[in-house]
């Protein structure tokens, strides 16, 4: 991304607040003026078209109640809307598995929670200039 | 397969021994042939002699009589020819006579020659100086016969005479008073007086043999010199021709063969005075002809006698064999098997007696053979009966095998029941064999295998359960457990067991219910029906009950692999729940912790505003408590992984040296607080390791940690060491004064979960470290100095044969 990290728009698909909440403000301390916030992947694809903006990355958590993120991956990386959208996988699972399952299907990243707040901004930075982060905690 | 061996055990039962051939019946009487032979030769041998001996008898007789004759013949033509030679003399000199003295003229002598008409010429001759003084043929005589004629005195001459007709003269002179008076006769009297037959006894040619080789014949005067000089080469080894035995002045007779060639009878004398020869052949064939011809009729004789010889010899020989030719074949026959020959013979002589011999040894052999024949008819049931035995012996081996193999084969319990009785049922040939199993309730035996093909109609005799107990005779061997069997008895009609009320309904003639026991239980019943009422007996009962014992054991078998495939599915199932479970906690944990650790550090950081050292205290407090929250969180899941053997490895291969380096860094962070001295003693040629390089990082981080745990001030060795197969890492720290029961307490249980802080992977605990070193193939151990201090080493496998 070469643009200005203030103007990339952050979409977090979260279903605990706390966590939003948490993500939400280390992002605005890194500079990131634009969050979105969904509870599940279905409501992004449902909704899309009309509502979203042009989102540079996506923070999902994989592990979201009655939906599979990597379906839900999938369905977004057919989508033509986020085509040039980094979507990286936030989730509590830290098995090696789960991280070569996400390296498999296509994700750009790998996040375990809890988050490291010292590394998440830098790790922010890198991801949205491209470079893959697999960072299992 | 099972199918198959019973099947070849049935087949062999059936086979029959190969008939052997039977001798061809062949023979030809080499008795006549010899008989005949011999009274051929008896007869025909000594005839054959005879006509030989005639024959040769009659031949000499015959060339005795031949010779006889003609040398009578030659002798009386020679004294005809004196005679004659004679005669002429006297005539002559009766014309000297009557010439007297003085001259003669020429037509006086032929008047006087006239008188004797076979006289051709007169000559009248000088004695002394041979001139003619008077000739009646002067044209004939000129001077060199002269001269020749002169040269006779007296008597007969035959005289050559190189020209005229006749090569030689013939003359007779007769010499008187210095004169000579030749006189020639005509060839032809002396021509007829020697081819004159005369006598008995004739039959052959007579010669008059000159002393030049000349032959006067019937057919004229002849010279034989050429003949002479040819024959003399063919003459050679056959008896001299006469012609040269005459010319050498010889008297004789004998056979030989003349200058003809032809094979003769000869005779000859010579007279010298006249130095002629007479010689009288008859050939020898036609001397012979008539003893030939008596020879031939010998020869005839000789035959039909040998034919009626021969006809008489056969029928003798005919008389002598046929009887034993009978007897020959009677015998064959008798060979063949035909037992019931007699020679019908009724002679008295010795072929009668061999005949009646031969009958009576007939009739023995016909007693003795029925005996035989029912003695070994006799064996051959016994055989047979054993026979049947061994062979229903060997099925119920090769079924029992069968019976083991198929219940360690099948582990289904349907199947293998199903195939069971099948077996059974065509080893034995039964009507239906089925297997009855007790319930859950136990008190029901349901039928677990389906009916026979063979037995499908009959349906009705199949119930699909019946009562333990119950008044079947399955009902009652279920509840006791002791076998029984029923069969219809032909004369008493149906044998009922008085416990059962079971009849039997055709085609089932008896019944066999066996139970499946094991020790203390039945699990059911082995039941078997078959059309036979004699199929039951006790031996075949025990039989029955060890193919029985044979299938208790397959049963439990299969049900034993049925539990324990059940139970395995279980436990799998068990620890899907417990994984599934661990991960649900994990997240459901990590949740609020996320919250926790996250606001306390963005706090901590000042992102919300500065802080004064008071709360930065308070806030560290709630920070490292959640981290060490976090901690346990993370040890307890890799615990269980680790039980669980979910926990995932990924060996590749490892520098022992940079993670070591990175540790350290790391450890020495860790312990910046404390006046701690952390040495390291690394050699510089540690091999690579294959293992996950990860984990071996944890685990030295984790004893790292707990040393500096530990010792408050004092210091912390890392020593490394290599060998072939190893590599030992041991920790050891100077320590606080913890008794080693502490320790062991720590390294056993997972309470710590040293945080290495700002980002770095988490330690584990020692109890979990153990766990991965074991996992990873090596050994841990503690050892506790005494006074202070201890030391935790492990070891790992350079290349380990399996890295789980």
């Amino acid at each position: 991304m070469a643009h200005d990290i203030q103007d990339t728009c952050v979409l977090i698909v979260e279903d605990n607040v706390r966590n939003y909440a948490l993500l939400a403000r280390l992002l605005s301390f890194m500079g990131v003026r634009q969050t979105e916030w969904r509870r599940s992947g279905w409501q992004i694809l449902e909704f899309a078209q009309d509502t979203m903006p042009q989102v540079d990355l996506i923070l999902l958590d994989i592990h979201l109640p009655e939906e599979d993120g990597f379906e839900v991956l999938s369905r977004l990386r057919k989508d033509g809307h986020f085509r040039n959208t980094r979507v990286v996988a936030i989730t509590a699972d830290i098995s090696r598995a789960n991280l070569s399952r996400a390296q498999a299907a296509g994700f750009d990243g790998f996040l375990a929670k809890p988050i490291n707040v010292d590394l998440f901004p830098d790790q922010i930075r890198r991801i949205l200039e491209g470079e893959q982060i697999w960072d299992l905690g | 397969m099972a199918e198959r061996v019973v099947d070849s055990i049935k087949a062999n039962r059936s086979v029959q021994p190969a008939q052997r051939p039977v001798p061809a019946l062949g023979m030809r009487g080499g008795l006549g042939k010899t008989l005949l032979i011999a009274l051929l030769l008896l007869t025909i041998l000594p005839l054959s002699l005879l006509a030989f001996l005639t024959y040769q008898q009659i031949q000499r007789d015959t060339r005795e009589k031949i010779l006889a004759s003609l040398e009578t013949s030659v002798a009386l033509k020679e004294a005809h020819l004196v005679d004659w030679a004679q005669s002429y003399q006297r005539e002559l000199s009766l014309i000297a006579g009557v010439l007297g003295e003085g001259t003669v003229e020429a037509a006086r002598l032929a008047a006087l020659q006239s008188t004797d008409p076979t006289m051709t010429t007169l000559i009248l001759t000088d004695s002394d100086t041979g001139r003619i003084l008077a000739t009646t043929d002067s044209a004939r005589i000129d001077r060199e016969a002269l001269q020749a004629l002169a040269a006779v005195d007296e008597g007969l001459a035959i005289v050559p005479l190189p020209t005229g007709n006749d090569p030689w003269l013939l003359a007779v002179s007769h010499t008187w008073d210095h004169r000579q008076l030749i006189g020639l006769p005509s060839w032809a009297s002396l021509q007829q007086l020697i081819t004159a037959s005369q006598g008995p006894g004739e039959g052959g040619i007579a010669y008059l043999v000159t002393g030049d080789g000349w032959m006067l014949s019937d057919e004229g005067l002849a010279s034989q010199s050429t003949l002479l000089s040819q024959s003399s080469s063919i003459a050679q080894g056959s008896s001299p021709s006469a012609i040269y035995e005459l010319l050498e002045e010889k008297n004789g007779s004998g056979a030989y063969t003349n200058l003809e060639g032809v094979p003769v009878f000869g005779a000859y004398r010579w007279n010298p005075e006249l130095r002629v020869g007479i010689l009288a052949e008859q050939s020898q064939h036609e001397a012979l002809a008539a003893g030939n011809t008596l020879t031939a009729l010998i020869v005839g004789v000789t035959l039909a006698v040998a034919l009626v010889t021969s006809a008489f010899a056969a029928i003798v020989t005919r008389r002598v064999t046929r009887p034993i030719v009978q007897l020959t074949e009677s015998a064959a026959r008798m060979a063949r098997g035909d037992l019931n020959q007699k020679v019908s013979v009724e002679r008295t002589d010795e072929i009668g007696a061999l005949a009646r011999a031969f009958n009576r040894m007939a009739a023995d052999l016909r007693v003795l053979y029925a005996d035989l024949e029912a003695r070994v008819a006799e064996r051959t049931k016994q055989l047979e009966e054993a026979n049947q035995q061994t062979q229903s012996h060997l099925m119920q081996l090769a079924t029992s095998a069968e019976v083991a193999r198929v219940a360690t084969s099948i582990r289904e319990l349907d199947a293998l029941l199903t195939t069971v009785v099948r077996l059974i049922g065509r080893a034995f040939e039964l009507h239906q064999a089925s297997i009855y199993l007790v319930d859950d309730s136990g008190q029901w035996v349901v039928a677990a295998t389906p009916p026979n093909q063979a037995g499908s109609d009959d349906a009705t005799t199949l119930a699909d359960r019946v009562q333990v107990s119950g008044p079947t005779l399955v009902g009652r061997v279920a509840a006791d457990g002791y076998r029984r069997a029923v069969h219809v008895d032909a004369d008493k009609g149906q044998d009922v067991d008085r416990d059962t009320r079971d009849a039997l309904p055709p085609p089932v003639a008896s019944e066999l219910a066996v139970p499946l026991r094991t020790q203390n239980r039945v699990l059911g019943v082995l039941d078997l029906q078959s059309s036979r009422s004699n199929d039951f007996g006790e031996d075949e009962q025990i039989v029955y009950q060890s193919l029985a014992d044979q299938i208790c054991i397959a049963i439990e078998n299969a049900r034993a692999y049925a539990a324990e495939r059940e139970m395995v599915a279980r436990l799998q199932e068990l620890d899907q729940i417990q994984a599934r479970f661990l991960t649900n906690m994990s997240h459901a944990l990590r949740t609020p912790l996320t919250s926790i650790i996250g606001f306390s550090r963005v706090l901590l950081k000042e992102l919300d505003g500065p802080i004064n050292e008071v709360q930065r205290t308070d806030l560290a407090a709630i920070h490292d408590s959640g981290r060490q929250l976090l901690g346990l969180i993370n040890d307890m899941m890799e615990l269980s992984h680790l039980e669980l053997g979910t926990a995932t490895f990924s060996p590749n291969d490892v520098d022992l040296v940079e993670i070591i380096e990175g540790v350290i860094a790391t450890t020495r962070a860790l312990a910046r607080d404390r006046p701690i001295q952390i040495y390291e003693e690394v050699p510089s040629d540690l091999p690579i390791l294959y293992t996950d390089g990860q984990r071996v990082r944890q685990v030295i981080l984790a004893l790292l940690s707990n040393a500096v745990k530990f010792t408050h001030e004092g210091s912390i060795h890392l020593r490394v060491t290599s060998d072939n197969e190893y590599v030992t890492i041991s920790v050891s720290d100077s320590g606080v004064d913890i008794t080693r029961e502490e320790r062991e307490r720590i390294f056993a249980d997972t309470r710590n979960g040293a945080q290495a802080g700002n980002g770095e992977v988490p330690a584990f605990s020692l109890a979990v470290s153990r766990r991965v070193v074991e996992k990873l193939g090596g050994q841990v151990w503690l050892e506790t100095m005494a006074g202070s201090g201890s030391c935790l080493t492990f070891t790992l496998p350079i290349r380990p044969v399996e890295v789980e």
